[in-house]
């Protein structure tokens, strides 16, 4: 019998690889050929890029940029043919393959929003969307540049995805924005979703510490979107179980574009455009204060005076704005084209963003090749490889001693600058806004009262400060490769392997440098200081699966998918400071004082799955999943994590008795768990090591630092989701509605213990509950569809309601904080009220006060196109039903010390038509004196205009002279407007960057409008 | 046959799949095992190899309680205003500190460092006890005594700083509280530990510092003669200190970092000069005189509060980051004496031998550590005998040496219990003499009900 076994899998082996190593021999009589072309109904436009295959082979073509497509060496039969593309209703027909012939079938497909066959990328492989049990979230990102040009994957994102919350926090054009799906999943750990690109999982490091005040460097930006061709959204643990113990809080997929066969078809494109601080800052500085502050020391009444506006960040001419219009440029080539056996896209992209200062930017230069060979009728192997060198800059703004709106907006009175006497004239000489302001009320001497007022150099007051402070360095450089190679292997028919290999690794410096200036107005540090930060990273993903495909009735397939996932993320930190070099040499090595640290994380997972998809027909997908996960993160005490999912996934259209008004509905639901590991050595007891003054020198010593937790487990997001997916009229209407309900148990949260038990350190423990709850609706329409006019509106709305429901002791932020009972980082303070009296009275407790998490969301877009010529398009975006801190009105009222003496806090002063203090100015002054921050918490709605675009294809035949084949124009704003009853600079803004729970808005740079215009032709 | 196929080749990967689980399994430890050279755990910081780093650890952790405390006890008896904006130090200001579970700045900089050092010479104390007579640590053995002596040391002394900052004190993990005066015997106890085994090792300074502590504790509960009897064989020039480094800021002294700056121009405390409103009108009492002997300069150029409005006087004793903090000293020890003779009615006695120190600056422990000092002979006391007018002069005296380094919280503490003098500050302050347990530790201690236990 051994033998037996032996002899038949040597006889398996043997077949194998005659079918892997002579896959020619025997296709030369009994094959043929399968051709033709995928073109726009309406236009007639060829669709490149659309999707031919036959299912029953598991062999497809995509259409290169003629629309032409081509199936060679397909075995000789009846077989079903299919077509699907991004944003177009799929199709389908009956071919016959003849053996040494050729068959012809096109196709002409119809735009819709629902194609339940369109191929997304999943866990296990390219699923149709009809087998996906989830709602998928995908982008077409060829068209969403066509309408708005974006230089960066978060703005491409924005607005974009039911569900996914991108927040600016800053008009830095190099700050990070926050981003999250289905709200927030973890109390403490990262909320950032997992990253991959073309299968490779990234570094998705989303707060770096910029040291610039704030805002974080980011690496979600050092894609370029023009290289993107789709981004799939894996929204929660419900579609996210296969992605295991790190994929909670969701999973993006991006797939970069590829090569097509056919000719070598080039494309080029540039960028122009402007960016611009559109805030009116006088408005929100101490001008309409000024009475005020001349009031306390004339002893005048108090009176907002509006008429004089300047302002240290507007500028005049004696004192420059610090402001400037930046300038975008943008240049980028691809090449595609390729054989049937091999294909190639190769591109490159050079962007130079200004921001609106001179210290912000970003230049990025990106290039990437991608190959696809098939290698035999078994055998493809798809290789991606991307390269990007980035170097960004910010300026030092937020909640920094040297912020540049900080110190505009905070030194108010005793900013320094040269005016002459406003009474007697003569030769400008240095004083401050007070005295000057003061001379000019009075007609005092101004030399006198510049000796008695100008005498606080708190922040950095002297001449040219903003100059200054836009001299100091916060850059990061990075380069960076992301690679992967895929193999796909169908021995059978029944059969397919897979097989990634992937990594990503860079290298980023970071520079901040206070550089040496003898007016020394950035204290000790005006001596010279440089903190350096060397970092770099690696992030290995090794993938494969195998799913075997059969029929257990004629109507019923099961897909048995068995697969490991194994990753490694690794980044070591060197970092080091030096202190008091020698001017123009920011040297660690050159300095008196230096001093190093490093740090290194490593983390592994390894995680393995089965899969088994039931088919009946081509209408119910029924797919129980399960992955076993082990991490190198986890408590010593802990073995395999086991993630369960089930879905369900019904095209109820195909039933003969569904109403014939939808062309397509589907319903979905399912179940499901996936993870998130804890940090690195979270689980770990650890000890301090750190140098330790004793007998007259520097020695390390071991120093306790936090007790571990050997039981440490991952947190567990459970989610149910269901909803359905519907095309209507023949596509002109199409909708989506999802409800979920997602929670996470199990949370890591650091506790703080007793301090007797000697630790330092908080001991991280499973302790807190989250929930999120929402619906996701999304609407599409055609209003008209002719020939010569297409209006298209869009539509979507997400809902959230975000609630810890278990925390034993809340864990706080200042005014917000996590409790139980309460949505994730509420605001939590004492309110003050107007009592009987009239006088304002401060609660004793502290209550719940707004929320940072918008819980309503939406867009709206619309999109109307010419004679297939012009199309005009315009993005609203909305999130509304929370609340943000103005912590500079809190601030300047003395909250946090800095006083109303300057008046720089009307509010507190403000009167009725009576003269008497208003209820309001009595509130703010009351809790500014309580320590509140209640009453400087508002509702945070708005609305943007986000997007508004122009773009013009230029006819073939204008172009068609200088050998383009495709030219077009588009001319786009963004952030152009908003509508808001936010009292504060923008209801976006963030001093604490891209930080997952603390908001406000405190000496932040609000977000910047910009104009661009972008050109692309194709020869 | 075609679907009977493959449904057996489907099974077949399925039981491919779970012998590569159940395989894998086998070394999944392994292929996920992780060597971060970054961190130490207990595990690694065991065995004589360990020992040196252990012990420097233990000192590095009672200098960080011991400088928090000098720091925060500066503010609470205004040797130190507060030039910042932080609520809870605004509190200590005032004397008046309230439980805030919302901001933890007590916890973490006193409470919390004070613990930290306590369990750190607690547990070194337990684990070297054995290893002593271990022949596997002989080749660390000079390090060993030398950190098992300043175990009890530390273990004694922050129980003695605690019992005079606290009005109940844990000395457990998770203990219960005990009164100061039980935390003192307790002191006593570590610290006559401290002599036996000190002698016994040959290690004279720490014997020696070990009998200010006790003379110390015994003058808090009002032993004083007790108290003289334990510093009378310490040497007048005796200083033994906690030291600090110019090299990193987590080695800095915090007096000094929190008194000039992190940049000079804004600093979080500053020397009361009488000057400035609310809370800020305190004048340091012996502010003019300080200003003569070069221990601190009013309004520097440059300098600014953190809080606008605040004039700046600048403490010159610890100029810079490195600099020592004298914690166990003969002149403490002599002042000790002179008290004990005061409160015995030898007067004249306690007189010269408080004069015989004031006019000497050699013996000034601030001249130890900053020999750069520029002292001179201060006002001399002159006692009459009664209790009420030569205290509040003593304190003076012992402020001449000991400024800045936890004694006047200690003195000022002992005289408003054991004698009902109160020279704390006064004005719009509250009625505090020591600090509540904070929140944290009442939050997470099953025995501790409130802030005084």
């Amino acid at each position: 019998m051994r033998s037996n076994r032996i002899a038949r899998r040597f006889g398996l082996l043997a077949t194998a690889a005659l079918l892997w190593a002579a896959p020619e021999a025997g296709t030369a009589q009994a094959t043929g050929t399968v051709t033709g072309t995928v073109t726009d109904v309406a236009s007639g436009r060829p669709l490149a890029q659309a999707q031919v295959h036959i299912p029953a082979l598991r062999r497809g073509a995509q259409a290169n940029g003629e629309g032409r497509y081509l199936l060679l060496n397909v075995p000789a039969g009846d077989y079903e043919l299919r077509v699907e593309l991004i944003g177009y209703a799929s199709g389908s027909a009956r071919i016959t393959v003849p053996p040494g012939g050729t068959v012809t079938q096109s196709f002409q497909l119809s735009t819709s929003a629902i194609a339940l066959d369109e191929l997304v990328v999943t866990a296990t492989g390219q699923q149709r969307t009809r087998e996906v049990a989830n709602a998928v979230g995908t982008l077409d990102v060829r068209r969403q540049l066509e309408q708005a040009p974006e230089a960066s994957l978060m703005t491409l994102l924005q607005s974009k995805v039911p569900g996914v919350t991108i927040r600016q926090s800053s008009g830095s054009v190099a700050a990070a924005s926050s981003i999250k799906i289905r709200g927030n999943t973890s109390l403490g750990l990262d909320n950032t979703p997992l990253i991959y690109v073309d299968g490779a999982r990234v570094d998705n490091s989303n707060s770096i510490d910029a040291g610039a005040g704030g805002q974080d460097f980011t690496r979600l930006n050092d894609l370029d979107p023009d290289n993107i061709a789709s981004i799939e959204v894996v929204k929660g643990p419900a579609a996210a179980t296969l992605y295991g113990t790190e994929a909670s809080a969701g999973v993006i997929r991006i797939t970069t574009k590829r090569g097509l066969a056919g000719r070598a078809v080039w494309s080029y494109r540039t960028e122009q455009g402007v960016t611009w601080d559109p805030t009116k800052w006088w408005s929100m500085s101490w001008n309409p204060a000024k009475g005020v502050g001349l009031a306390l020391l004339t002893g005048a009444e108090p009176v907002k005076d509006t008429t004089y506006t300047f302002s240290l960040l507007e500028g005049d001419q004696f004192f420059p704005s610090p402001f400037r219009t930046g300038y975008q440029q943008s240049y980028g080539m691809s090449v595609r084209g390729g054989s049937d056996n091999v294909t190639y896209y190769v591109s490159g992209d050079y962007l130079n963003q200004d921001g609106v200062t001179r210290s912000d930017g970003v230049r990025r230069y990106n290039a990437r090749a991608n190959f696809d060979a098939v290698i035999s009728d078994k055998l493809q192997v798809s290789v991606s490889n991307g390269f990007v060198s980035i170097s960004s800059r910010l300026p030092t703004n937020d909640n920094s001693l040297f912020s540049l709106v900080g110190n505009a907006l905070g030194t108010s009175w005793q900013g320094r600058l040269l005016r002459a006497d406003p009474t007697s004239g003569g030769t400008p000489m240095e004083t401050c806004y007070l005295a000057y302001e003061y001379a000019r009320a009075t007609g005092a001497d101004l030399a006198t009262v510049t000796a008695d007022f100008c005498d606080s150099p708190y922040f950095v007051t002297v001449e040219n400060s903003n100059d200054k402070i836009l001299n100091l360095v916060n850059t990061d450089n990075t380069a960076r490769y992301t690679g992967s190679l895929t193999a796909t292997w169908n021995p059978f028919p029944w059969m397919t392997n897979r097989a990634t290999v992937g990594m990503d690794q860079y290298t980023s410096r970071f520079r901040n440098i206070f550089p040496v200036d003898p007016d020394r107005p950035f204290g000790s540090v005006s001596d010279g200081e440089i903190d350096r930060t060397d970092r770099t990273s690696s992030s290995l993903t090794l993938e494969g699966s195998s799913a075997v495909r059969f029929q257990l009735r004629p109507a019923l397939t099961s897909v048995t998918t068995v697969g490991f996932q194994f990753n490694r993320d690794q980044v070591d930190i060197t970092s080091a400071t030096g202190r008091r070099f020698p001017a123009g040499s920011p040297s660690v090595g050159n300095s008196v004082e230096n001093e190093a640290g490093d740090a290194f994380v490593k983390v592994k997972t390894l995680g393995l799955f089965v899969q088994e998809q039931v088919e009946w027909g081509d209408e119910l997908f029924v797919t129980p999943a399960v992955r076993f996960d082990d991490n190198s993160a986890f408590g010593a005490n802990l073995g395999l994590e086991t993630y369960p999912r089930v879905g369900v996934s019904w095209v109820a259209s195909n039933r003969s008795w569904f109403p014939g008004l939808f062309d397509q509905f589907r319903l979905r639901g399912a179940w499901g768990q996936s993870g998130k590991q804890p940090g690195p050595n979270d689980a770990l007891a650890l000890l301090n090591v750190q140098p330790v003054a004793f007998r007259n020198t520097d020695i390390l010593g071991f120093t306790a630092n936090r007790p571990g937790n050997p039981d440490l487990k991952p947190e567990t997001g459970t989610e149910i989701e269901v909803g359905f997916d519907a095309s209507l009229l023949s596509g002109r209407l199409s909708a989506e509605f999802t409800y979920f309900d997602k929670k996470t148990r199990n949370a890591v949260v650091a506790r703080p213990d007793a301090l007797s038990l000697g630790f330092p350190g908080d001991r991280f423990v499973n302790v807190g509950e989250i929930t999120n709850k929402g619906v996701e609706v999304a609407l599409q329409g055609d209003a008209i569809r002719t020939d010569a006019l297409t209006w298209t509106l869009r539509g979507s709305l997400a809902t959230l309601d975000n609630k810890v429901t278990d925390l034993p002791e809340p864990i706080v932020f200042g005014s917000q904080r996590h409790q139980q009972g309460l949505p994730f980082g509420a605001y939590y303070d004492r309110p003050v009220t107007i009592g009987t009296e009239g006088q304002p009275v401060v609660a004793e407790d502290r209550v719940f006060l707004g929320q940072p998490t918008p819980t309503r969301e939406g867009s709206f877009s619309s999109s109307v196109t010419l004679f297939e010529r012009v199309t005009v398009f315009a993005l609203l975006d909305y999130q509304g039903g929370h609340q943000l801190l103005n912590g500079l009105e809190a601030f300047n009222c003395g909250l946090f010390g800095g006083g109303d003496q300057f008046g720089s806090c009307p509010a507190i002063f403000e009167v009725d038509a009576n003269g008497n203090l208003t209820d309001q100015a009595k509130i703010k002054d009351a809790a500014a004196a309580a320590g509140t921050d209640a009453p400087f918490i508002y509702d945070a709605d708005f609305i943007k205009l986000r997007n508004v675009s122009v773009r013009f294809d230029l006819p073939a035949s204008w172009v068609g002279r200088f050998g383009v084949s495709a030219a077009s124009l588009t001319v786009a704003g963004e952030n152009l407007f908003t509508w808001t009853k936010y009292p504060g600079t923008d209801p976006e803004a963030n001093f604490a960057g891209s930080a997952q729970v603390v908001r406000q808005q405190l000496w932040t740079l609000p977000q910047s409008s910009r104009f661009v215009t972008r050109f692309t032709f194709t020869f | 046959m075609y679907k009977r196929r493959n449904v057996r080749a489907g099974g077949v990967w399925i039981w491919i799949a779970v012998l590569l689980l159940a395989a894998t399994g086998c070394s999944i430890d392994e292929l996920l095992k992780v060597n971060d050279p970054d961190i130490v755990t207990p595990e690694q910081a065991a065995g004589p190899a360990a020992v040196p780093a252990t012990v420097a650890g233990m000192v590095g952790d009672f200098q960080n309680s011991f400088d928090n405390y000098a720091i925060y006890a500066a503010l609470f008896t205004d040797e130190m205003i507060l030039a910042g904006t932080f609520p809870t130090r605004i509190d200590v200001d005032e004397r008046n500190v309230q439980l805030d579970p919302n901001n933890g700045t007590l916890e973490a900089d006193m409470f919390g460092p004070f613990q930290v050092a306590r369990e750190s010479a607690d547990r070194n104390l337990a684990s070297w006890t054995g290893a002593l007579d271990d022949p596997a640590y002989a080749s660390v053995k000079d390090d060993l005594e030398e950190g098992f002596a300043l175990a009890n040391l530390y273990g004694g002394y922050v129980r003695a700083m605690m019992a005079e900052a606290y009005c109940s004190v844990v000395l457990e993990p998770k203990g219960q509280p005990v009164t100061p005066e039980a935390a003192m015997e307790e002191a006593l106890s570590r610290l006559q530990q401290t002599q036996n085994v000190a002698t016994q090792y040959g290690l004279t300074d720490i014997a020696t510092a070990a009998r200010v502590g006790q003379a110390r504790a015994l003058m808090y509960l009002g032993r004083y003669s007790e108290a003289a009897a334990a510093a009378a064989s310490v040497p007048e020039d005796f200083v033994f200190v906690a030291e600090y480094s110019d090299n990193q800021s987590s080695q800095y002294n915090l007096v000094h970092a929190y008194t000039w700056g992190v940049n000079p121009f804004v600093l979080r405390w500053t020397v009361g000069d009488g000057t400035a409103g609310n809370r800020h009108n305190e004048l340091w009492p012996y502010f003019y005189e300080w200003i003569d002997q070069g221990l601190l300069v009013d309004d520097p150029p440059g300098y600014e509060a953190v809080e606008i409005g605040i004039g700046v006087a600048l403490q010159l004793a610890y100029d810079a980051p490195g600099m020592s903090i004298p914690v166990a000293t003969g002149w403490e020890a002599q002042m000790d004496i002179a008290e004990a003779e005061l409160r015995n009615g030898q007067v004249a006695q306690a007189e010269s031998r408080v004069n015989g120190l004031l006019a000497n600056p050699a013996l000034n422990p601030l001249k130890a550590v900053n020999p750069d000092l520029p002292l001179a002979a201060f006002t001399p006391v002159s006692f009459t005998g009664t209790l009420a007018t030569d205290l509040p002069q003593m304190a003076r005296a012992r402020a001449s040496g000991l400024w800045l380094n936890t004694d006047r919280q200690a003195t000022l503490r002992r005289y408003y219990q054991n004698d009902g003098i109160d020279l704390y500050p006064t004005g719009t302050q509250g009625s505090d003499v020591s600090f509540p347990i904070p929140q944290q530790e009442i939050d997470n201690n099953p025995h501790v009900s409130g802030g005084c236990g």
